[in-house]
């Protein structure tokens, strides 16, 4: 196994030299957004400097430099992917865009009065809302893969859910409440052996796991760069070719066609059939650069690094009195979320926040699994590669003083 | 000199909160101003009472009575709550006019005011605006 030299690591991160509230800053909040590495700003700014322009459509040099850098990003994205082909990977804001795309364009061509389609009840509101729209506007009828009271779905419910009117099956890979990872081979099995295609949300898993498309046999995965160390603002769809090729466009206008004459438009080929208007350039450019920085840094010494300070958080809240660490003793990645009897979650992350430490509070953006859990909203912790033992420390010590504040 | 804003109690609030430089104890001093705040029983915590766009759930009710405002509020957490009566401090007994022009000045004094951005879930923007409507809805026609 490789090892992280985890103070070369952090110094590539110059959001992490700060201080808030005059103490060093603590970021446990890498599920919403994580810091990026000196390699991904430079290489923005390189962008910038050296070969801004429009892609695809000049003749001139600089155009030729960006359309080569665009379209090297979105290989290595399909690399990052397990080998994806360029033709499956869409350019998009984040994983959330990537999933209205699908709910749009793959419910204009696939999803009727009638149909269903069947999520989980640990759903980001991004994996859920477009959904439930798209259910709304088909006369379709959503269903939903119940949790237990851990929080883990309820496995053997899913038989019964997948019907002949089921559509499509679209859930997380890794809940971004609890951490939890899904067991993927297994449910896309089920699925296909109904032939049910399934979208996968990445998005909390693409900064923490090897993905691989392929494997899976997902129909579609989404994820957001953001996440794994790159800009905001830019996202990748993977879809099957077969699917992405029977999906009518989602947005129209440059970009995406290939012939325009007064009465209409054809479209142009996969995947710039998807991406109307100028791209996020510099974002794919950011994407690819961050995506190199992972991988010199190592996957797997990545994933044991994170396990290992999710280990030693659990451990931590496991010794402390009326503390519920929600998911029970399950295979983690990425996030942990708790519960401190006595205290509300807002109350912990203000007085954590004046120790510097970031955590976040509230239900997460999944609400019904949150409500479900613990009605107040819950507390999560999430690591990223940067991230040390002294760091956990501090926030069980931050969490004894926040809670000796609190309790009574 | 005692003039009638010196005798409300914010005014004593702020002048005990001044001296704390630690944040921590600014958040002791506003969790003991929240337990010295009456409860809204809970048959009385309705929807139109509650504050959205907080984390946790905060309430205010108001009543004129004799030309001033009477108000109570809750809040299920602790550090909201003492915000909570913090505010409200500002504004008891006050006419619908002074508390509609009211700008919380002392609650910028004391460093509160780095919570005012909308984006901060601790719910003190909220607050402020829903009393100030509050207000708005009493004044004279």
């Amino acid at each position: 196994m490789e090892l992280m030299d985890i103070a070369a690591v952090r110094a590539d991160f110059p959001a992490l030299e700060r201080e808030v509230n005059g103490c060093p800053l603590v970021y446990l909040d890498n599920a919403a957004t994580a810091h990026k590495p000196q390699a991904v700003l430079d290489r923005v700014v390189d962008h910038y400097r050296r070969s801004n322009s429009g892609v695809h459509r000049g003749v001139h040099a600089l155009s030729e430099e960006a359309s080569e850098a665009y379209e090297s990003a979105r290989k290595r994205v399909g690399v990052f992917l397990g080998g994806a082909l360029p033709a499956e990977v869409v350019f998009t804001r984040g994983a959330t865009e990537s999933i209205n795309l699908v709910a749009s364009s793959f419910g204009e061509a696939f999803v009727g009065s009638g149909d269903e389609i069947l999520v989980t009840e640990m759903e980001h509101h991004s994996n859920l809302v477009p959904w439930q729209r798209l259910c709304e506007r088909a006369g379709a009828r959503l269903r939903v893969l119940p949790v237990d009271d851990r929080g883990a779905l309820c496995l053997d419910a899913l038989d019964a859910l997948l019907g002949d009117r089921t559509r499509l099956l679209a859930l997380t890979h890794v809940s971004n409440v609890t951490g939890l990872v899904n067991p993927l081979a297994e449910l896309i099995s089920l699925a296909h052996a109904r032939d049910i295609p399934v979208l996968v949300d990445g998005a909390q898993a693409a900064p923490h796991l090897k993905i691989d498309v392929r494997a899976l046999d997902c129909d579609f995965y989404v994820f957001s760069g953001h996440k794994v160390y790159a800009e905001t603002g830019i996202g990748v769809l993977y879809g099957k070719q077969r699917w992405l090729d029977a999906m009518p466009p989602y947005q129209s206008g440059g970009g995406m066609v290939a012939e325009v004459d007064l009465d209409g438009a054809r479209f142009a080929a996969l995947p710039l059939k998807f991406e109307a208007g100028t791209g996020n350039i510099a974002g794919a450019v950011s994407l690819a650069a961050a995506l190199d920085y992972l991988t010199e840094v190592g996957l797997s010494a990545v994933a044991a690094h994170e396990s290992a300070l999710l280990g030693r958080l659990e451990a931590g809240l496991r010794e402390r009195d009326g503390v519920l660490v929600h998911g029970g003793r399950a295979l983690r990645c990425g996030s942990l979320a708790f519960n401190v009897a006595g205290t509300h979650p807002a109350d912990v992350g203000m007085v954590l926040d004046k120790m510097g430490i970031a955590v976040r509070t509230g239900t997460l953006c999944a609400e019904p699994l949150v409500r479900r859990l613990v009605p107040q909203g819950t507390i999560r912790a999430s690591v990223a590669l940067y991230n040390t033992d002294d760091e956990i420390d501090a926030l069980l010590v931050g969490l004894d003083r926040a809670t000796a504040m609190l309790r009574g | 000199m005692t003039t009638p804003r010196s005798r409300n109690p914010a005014s004593r609030f702020v002048a005990e909160m001044r001296p704390l430089n630690d944040w921590l104890e600014k958040y002791e001093y506003l969790i003991q101003l929240g337990d010295e705040l009456p409860r809204i029983p809970e048959a009385e915590r309705t929807s139109e009472r509650a504050i959205s766009g907080c984390q946790s759930q905060v309430w205010v009710a108001v009543e004129l009575r004799d030309g001033r405002m009477r108000f109570l509020g809750d809040c299920d957490a602790k550090i909201t709550r003492g915000i909570l009566a913090l505010v409200l401090a500002v504004v008891e007994g006050r006419t619908p006019q002074e508390v509609a022009a009211e700008d919380f000045d002392c609650i910028r004094e004391i460093g509160l005011s780095t919570q005012l951005s909308p984006s901060r879930a601790n719910g003190l923007a909220s607050i402020i605006q829903r009393v100030r409507r509050l207000a708005e809805a009493h004044l004279p026609h």
